[in-house]
């Protein structure tokens, strides 16, 4: 089936150079908090809007509600970096730990289309080792369902989105449906320093039109993906899975914070999902939760709905809510050229390594990373040179020197391990419900991780010409936290995202992903949704219909 | 620290002048950044007191000259940072995490800024705005040395990150900061159509000391 037949979202935004179909949404569907839908999902990021795509497309009641708003690119974006402060979830957070990691701007999103508003773009697949990484290398942890499951998802995903990029090599090799993009300076440095020392590296994979794509248009190059794509260019769900959701009956409420979701004491089962919308408390009934807030509000959602059932919060029979949360090490490396490599001029997704990847048995660690083109804008550019140590005047000549620099980023692949995790602070937002503590330390393999990803770079940095390079530590992506397992005392959704809890709950975001390998988590967390999706309507075709 | 104006920096983009693209901005945008160009909000959140402190933390951590200095060869453009630190501390408009030994960002503003004038007082006699820019460099360097270590019971190292994060986002939000780096700033709807290594676009200029490299001349 054509992408256009099975998902015509493209299609039906504007071609008349605006970036919203404002029609779609006022005539949207409604439904009331009486009515109980068949399926509410919380949260409208990567994870959720793909499941009121597929399930709008199977004839479900669906409404989506995300506590942040329902963005107008035209209107709610700039080409700008601090004026895009209000994409980022930047309610209160605490974090801690050895290896504290930042939240909001590196990894957060709010609102319509979640923290694909501001990722990069870059959308690669999992390879199969990284679905059973403790069978083959004795880390980690083996999911309950592998490659071959998720494949045909990954595959209807990428001409969605589409991906733009060239024949990949690594993991299960394959093909994408758009042609790679020309690259800027920093993509021909990464080229140029990976040719050098043999190392082979690709264009893509990025989510970025290249040519037309339905009402989509062409890249316009201008450099800031992280910001909010005023293009349409980049793919977020907003984009690419929200216009058909409406078109097929799904409501998108925004605005809408979800503080719990109520079980009935008496079946186990859930009935609904609490929420605070313009100040009011309100109660959206549903037959079915898909509770889809991303690794942080996630676990906090299930930890503040404790209930007599379930007093250390919901699905939490078993300790593991919030637990075996990671993130990728993502230290970056920058070089110097007297050449002007103007890094800003060109998505910050241009070219990718995933030479790495796999556990070499020639060293000491396990697992591997990849090496990735990131192309910093001047306040985020600041922050590495602010990082290395410099400031007062050596502080701006390093920013005057911009122009002359080039930047990698590496995405180690983290082990999951029990105590990185989120909990409850004392401490409570303006809604009253406690805030997400969360609490993160490197082990060993992880620092090696880091290490020999910064050797790689620096070397490859320094093989294109770079004079000095420097690298400053940095962590990127959130995945865990309510992890898929086989058993249920190993996680807290089955195969199928279902929670081993509660029969009609399901958690269909990044926080079921049990490894991360060093691929960025957009693309797995949509196909894992779509699969999910597919099962449930078929679930209740067959059982309740 | 070297005593370079920061006019003096423009030298290396000869006649750039990110605002002269203006008129190619999409209008939410000329909207966001020409905010930044007009009067600097009021100074709501810090007493005077931490105000004063707090301008002279911000003019040393950005290397501006000293009033001395400032007098002799002129600013160049001085971007109000402190009342921009003042309006998102006022507003709460927070990165959205903290360190869990730190309290919330405005507290650990007042708190680091009284610290360093307690510093001040205890090693030259004297508060922080009065000491004199080498003086005001020892002081802060010295919260840069202590690493993780704990100064007036908050750790060293949270204290910097809150201090440069809280800086350089509002000093490199500013079209003048751009113009130091040859940064054309917001590019839509007009793009960029000559990219890679040593291109330019018609309205960049090439910078005009290629070899002034920060590490090399430091060496």
């Amino acid at each position: 089936m054509s992408v256009r037949a099975r998902n015509e979202s493209a299609w039906l935004l504007p071609n008349d150079g605006t970036r919203t179909n404002h029609r779609l949404r006022r005539d949207m569907r409604t439904f009331a908090d009486t009515d109980e839908v068949d399926l509410v999902v919380v949260g409208c990021g990567a994870g959720g809007s793909t499941m009121i795509q597929r399930l709008a497309r199977a004839g479900w009641k669906v409404v989506a509600l995300d506590a942040g708003p329902f963005w107008d690119p035209d209107a709610d974006w700039v080409s700008d970096e601090a004026g895009s402060h209000h994409l980022y979830w930047t309610e209160p957070r605490l974090i801690s730990g050895s290896d504290p990691v930042p939240l909001g701007s590196n990894n957060s999103g709010r609102g319509v289309g979640g923290s694909m508003v501001h990722y990069a773009g870059y959308t690669p697949r999992f390879h199969p080792s990284d679905f059973e990484t403790l069978s083959r290398d004795g880390v980690g942890a083996d999911w309950p369902l592998g490659y071959p499951d998720l494949k045909p998802y990954y595959e209807a995903i990428e001409g969605e989105l589409p991906v733009a990029g060239e024949d990949w090599p690594w993991g299960d090799p394959h093909r994408y449906p758009h042609r790679p993009h020309p690259v800027g300076g920093n993509g021909e440095i990464f080229l140029r320093g990976a040719y050098a020392l043999g190392i082979e590296a690709k264009v893509g994979p990025v989510a970025i039109t290249n040519g037309r794509f339905g009402n989509r248009p062409h890249c316009i190059y201008r450099g800031f993906c992280l910001q909010g794509c005023k293009v349409n260019a980049k793919a977020s769900p907003l984009i690419t899975h929200i216009p058909d959701a409406l078109a097929h009956g799904a409501e998108v409420r925004p605005d809408a914070m979800v503080t719990r979701v109520e079980i009935d004491q008496r079946s186990g089962r859930a009935t609904g999902v609490h929420y605070v919308r313009d100040g009011r408390p309100r109660f959206q009934r549903a037959k079915v939760v898909a509770i889809a807030g991303y690794s942080i509000e996630t676990p906090r959602l299930l930890l503040n709905s404790a209930s007599p059932r379930f007093p250390d919060g919901l699905c939490n029979d078993f300790d593991q809510v919030g637990r075996y949360l990671m993130v990728q090490g993502a230290p970056q490396t920058a070089g110097r050229f007297d050449a002007e490599v103007r890094m800003y001029k060109a998505p910050p997704p241009e070219v990718s390594t995933e030479a790495f990847y796999e556990t070499d048995p020639t060293k000491p660690y396990k697992r591997g990373f990849s090496i990735q083109t990131v192309s910093p804008l001047p306040i985020t550019w600041a922050e590495h040179v602010a990082a290395q140590g410099h400031w007062g005047a050596a502080l701006r000549d390093y920013m005057s020197d911009y122009v002359h620099w080039s930047c990698l980023g590496a995405l180690c692949e983290f082990l999951p391990q029990a105590e990185n995790r989120v909990i409850l602070a004392e401490e409570t937002d303006r809604y009253g419900m406690p805030v997400a503590h969360f609490a993160y330390s490197q082990c060993d393999n992880d620092t090696a991780l880091m290490k020999a990803a910064r050797t790689v770079m620096e070397d490859l940095l320094r093989a294109a010409g770079a004079g000095e390079v420097m690298t400053i530590d940095r962590f990127a992506h959130l995945v865990g936290g309510a992890r898929m397992a086989a058993r249920e005392k190993d996680g807290v959704v089955d195969a199928d995202c279902r929670t081993f809890a509660v029969p009609n709950l399901y958690i269909t975001d990044g926080s079921v992903l049990p490894t991360q390998g060093s691929a960025n988590p957009a693309l797995t967390i949509m196909a894992l949704a779509a699969r999910t999706a597919e099962r449930l309507a078929a679930r209740r075709t067959s059982v309740e219909d | 620290m070297s005593d370079v104006a920061p006019g003096e920096r423009h030298d290396r983009f000869p006649g750039f002048d990110a605002l002269a693209q203006a008129g190619h901005w999409d209008p939410v945008t000329a909207g966001t950044v020409m905010a930044r160009l007009g009067m600097p909000p009021d100074i709501r959140f810090f007493t005077p007191e931490e105000e004063a402190v707090g301008t002279a933390l911000c003019d040393r951590l950005l290397g501006e000259p000293g009033e001395d200095h400032a007098k002799r060869v002129g600013r160049g453009t001085r971007v109000a940072v402190l009342n921009m630190i003042d309006a998102r501390l006022a507003e709460k408009q927070t990165d959205g995490w903290r360190y869990d030994d730190m309290p919330h960002d405005g507290e650990a503003w007042r708190d680091t800024l009284a610290a360093l004038d307690q510093d001040a007082r205890d090693r030259f006699g004297h508060g922080f705005a009065a000491c004199s820019v080498a003086e005001q460099e020892t002081l802060i360097q010295q919260v840069q040395d202590l690493g993780s270590d704990r100064w007036h019971g908050l750790c060293a190292r949270h204290v910097w990150s809150l201090w440069t994060r809280y800086v350089c986002t509002a000093f490199y939000s500013h079209p003048s900061a751009w113009d130091e780096m040859g940064f054309p700033g917001p590019a839509y709807p007009r793009g960029y159509k000559n990219t890679g290594v040593d291109a330019r676009e018609p309205f960049e200029v090439r910078d005009a000391r290629p070899g002034d490299d920060p590490a090399r001349s430091r060496r």
